[in-house]
């Protein structure tokens, strides 16, 4: 469960976001959707902790940053858009780190891992070191560090580019497990399709504001289109600026 | 030609003395006097003792062919050369006897030093000290040019005899140096112009129809340069050579010390940033061996403490940017740790790898059984040690985490 009230905040002091507000509940996939340079990937930065708000507070599982920075963490998993790695770790130690960060039950999350590992085709590279692995690769080995931890909330932050048409089919497998499990899932992207077909609710980010949010039936409502598909709203929603 | 190789010249010095600039810095110029001194004054305390034993001629043959061996012909070429001057492979030789001359300055100077320094010795070998030391720079000399016009040589594969290679010129000049310890080094002299007027002679003969082979020689320089910056890396930060990472398996066994834990997760993932990244555990035991040898040849327990503690204060200050690793991996921010333990487990680390230097530079007196020596230099170390982990160190990552 995730709640934002009235967040404003950004780099220094412009604010990118102005009054965002959303709720993400628990056992949901939102989608969060804009254009570049909408303000998502400054939201997912308030939310990981690495953007301080100027105004408003941002609550995972009932701990806010500031009252309880350890607990807030411990029920945040997030992957980056770009894989990000340590160089000198192997993929056995990478999730071996998780594991020891995350305080996890050793036994329980190798065998969360593995199951993945398989899947990923990544078992047999355990003793490579995943910083040069190809782009797609590394994103698995992000993806299976995330998780394997027991968070109530995953950030996914364009999780689809790069990886091959399997690997995003997999992922969206393990979401939906997460999703069953009771976590809340965020995913930011621009593969509006699969988008629509995956997730419960949407929010739309325009101008570092929220300019529309619900499941599709509510934002059909919100903008006037009976039948339409999310990339008609989308595109309807990037026209309103043009014509204002 | 000639234009295009004051232009690269220009530029290779204008980024050298740059980098020099910030390799000797104060404190760093404060050592190498101090070390200088040291090593003089040890090296006059040795003399003082020496006999004429076996092993003095090929011990002072060898240590001779390795300052001979420094000095890489600087061809200063780039990698877009191959391309861009391909067509004027033919006049490029004029280039390349150019940047030999120039690489000839460093050695020579290097040469007259070591020269002036076995001065000494001669004595000893029961050769007259002039009428010896004269014909052995000279031998140097032309055994540098030599060697020069074989690695510049190297580069035109074609023509050139399979004979004229730099190790069998390095093994020559070996054999020439202790016949010229065993009887007198006018025959070194001799050796060594008839090698460097030979190469001369048949020079333009092997020069003249050869094909310059580009990717070699630019090979070579890459690596020459890459030397050079990594020497330059020991003091500075020289962008983009920073971040590499050898496996370095056979370490496992010491990253293993650290048990897995949450409490521990830092220190676990920092003594494996030190093992593995190219820019600490080198630079650490190198120190560490440079300083045992200075203070095993000094006996004086005084001057070994101050050694002793320079070279762990200057191993825990190249030690500090292992604090700063993993700042550009976002996860380090996310994972669920006490704020506290980073800088806790870095203080740790950097304790116990100053309190096993200086327990590595003490050993350097043990060795050469000077047991007061020894524990003077072992508690300066420790001293040092712990005020730059538990004093210093604090401090700095206070500044750091105010930026």
């Amino acid at each position: 469960m995730l709640e934002i009230q009235q967040l404003t905040g950004g780099y220094g002091t412009v604010p990118v976001l102005k009054n965002v507000s959303f709720t993400i509940p628990d056992g949901t996939i939102t989608g969060l959707i804009g254009l570049n340079g909408a303000g998502k990937s400054t939201t997912i930065k308030h939310i990981i902790g690495l953007l301080r708000p100027l105004k408003g507070t941002i609550t995972v599982a009932g701990h806010t940053l500031a009252d309880d920075p350890e607990a807030y963490r411990q029920a945040l998993a997030y992957v980056p858009e770009t894989p990000v790695l340590y160089p000198e770790l192997t993929l056995k130690e990478h999730l071996e780190l998780t594991i020891m960060a995350y305080a996890l039950e050793p036994k329980a999350a190798w065998e969360r891992a593995n199951e993945m590992l398989v899947r990923f085709r990544l078992d047999n590279k355990l003793d490579w070191f995943p910083d040069n692995f190809s782009k797609g690769m590394k994103q698995k080995v992000m993806i299976v560090a995330a998780f394997m931890t027991e968070a109530k909330l995953f950030i996914i932050d364009e999780p689809f580019t790069g990886l091959d048409p399997l690997a995003v089919h997999d992922l969206l497998d393990l979401v939906q497990a997460k999703k069953a499990a009771g976590a809340s899932v965020l995913m930011s992207t621009h593969i509006l399709a699969t988008a629509q077909q995956y997730a419960d609710r949407f929010v739309l980010l325009k101008d570092g504001q929220v300019r529309a949010d619900g499941d599709l039936a509510q934002l059909k409502r919100e903008f006037g289109l009976a039948d339409a598909s999310l990339d008609d709203i989308y595109l309807a929603m990037t026209a309103e600026g043009s014509q204002a | 030609m000639r234009r295009l190789w004051r232009q690269r010249l220009r530029q290779h010095a204008k980024a050298q003395f740059k980098y020099l600039q910030l390799v000797f810095n104060d404190h760093f110029v404060l050592v190498l006097v101090i070390l200088l001194g040291a090593l003089l004054y040890g090296y006059s305390q040795v003399l003082k003792t020496m006999t004429a034993t076996w092993w003095l001629g090929p011990a002072l043959a060898l240590i001779l062919v390795a300052l001979l061996a420094l000095g890489r012909l600087a061809t200063l070429t780039m990698p877009a050369d191959a391309t861009f001057l391909l067509p004027k492979s033919a006049e490029f030789s004029r280039y390349l006897f150019k940047a030999r001359r120039y690489s000839l300055l460093l050695p020579v100077i290097l040469l007259v030093f070591a020269t002036i320094a076995a001065l000494p010795l001669l004595p000893i070998l029961k050769l007259g000290a002039l009428s010896a030391v004269l014909p052995l720079g000279v031998a140097l000399l032309a055994l540098k040019d030599s060697d020069l016009w074989v690695q510049l040589l190297a580069f035109y594969p074609q023509r050139v005899p399979r004979w004229c290679r730099r190790w069998l010129l390095l093994i020559v000049a070996y054999l020439a140096l202790l016949a010229g310890f065993w009887w007198h080094p006018a025959l070194t002299m001799c050796v060594a112009l008839v090698i460097d007027l030979g190469l001369r002679w048949r020079l333009n003969e092997w020069l003249a129809p050869a094909e310059l082979a580009w990717l070699p020689m630019i090979d070579a320089e890459a690596r020459r340069m890459s030397r050079i910056y990594r020497f330059y890396n020991l003091f500075t930060d020289v962008p983009g050579l920073s971040g590499g990472v050898k496996r370095r398996r056979y370490l496992d066994g010491f990253a293993h010390l650290v048990a897995k834990g949450q409490k521990r997760t830092w220190l676990w993932l920092m003594v494996r940033g030190f093992l593995r990244r190219t820019e600490f555990i080198g630079l650490y035991v190198r120190l560490v061996v440079i300083g045992a040898v200075v203070i095993a040849l000094v006996d004086q327990w005084w001057l070994a403490a101050l050694l002793a503690a320079l070279f762990t204060y200057m191993i825990g200050f190249q030690l500090l940017p292992l604090y700063q690793v993993h700042d550009e991996i976002v996860f380090t921010y996310l994972y669920p740790l006490a704020v506290t333990q980073k800088p806790q487990a870095f203080k740790r680390l950097l304790g116990v790898l100053l309190l096993l230097a200086a327990g590595g530079l003490a050993c350097g007196a043990l060795i050469s059984g000077h047991w007061l020596v020894a524990g003077s230099a072992l508690v300066a170390g420790i001293i040092v040690a712990i005020a730059v982990a538990w004093w210093y160190l604090p401090t700095r990552l206070a500044k750091l985490a105010v930026r």
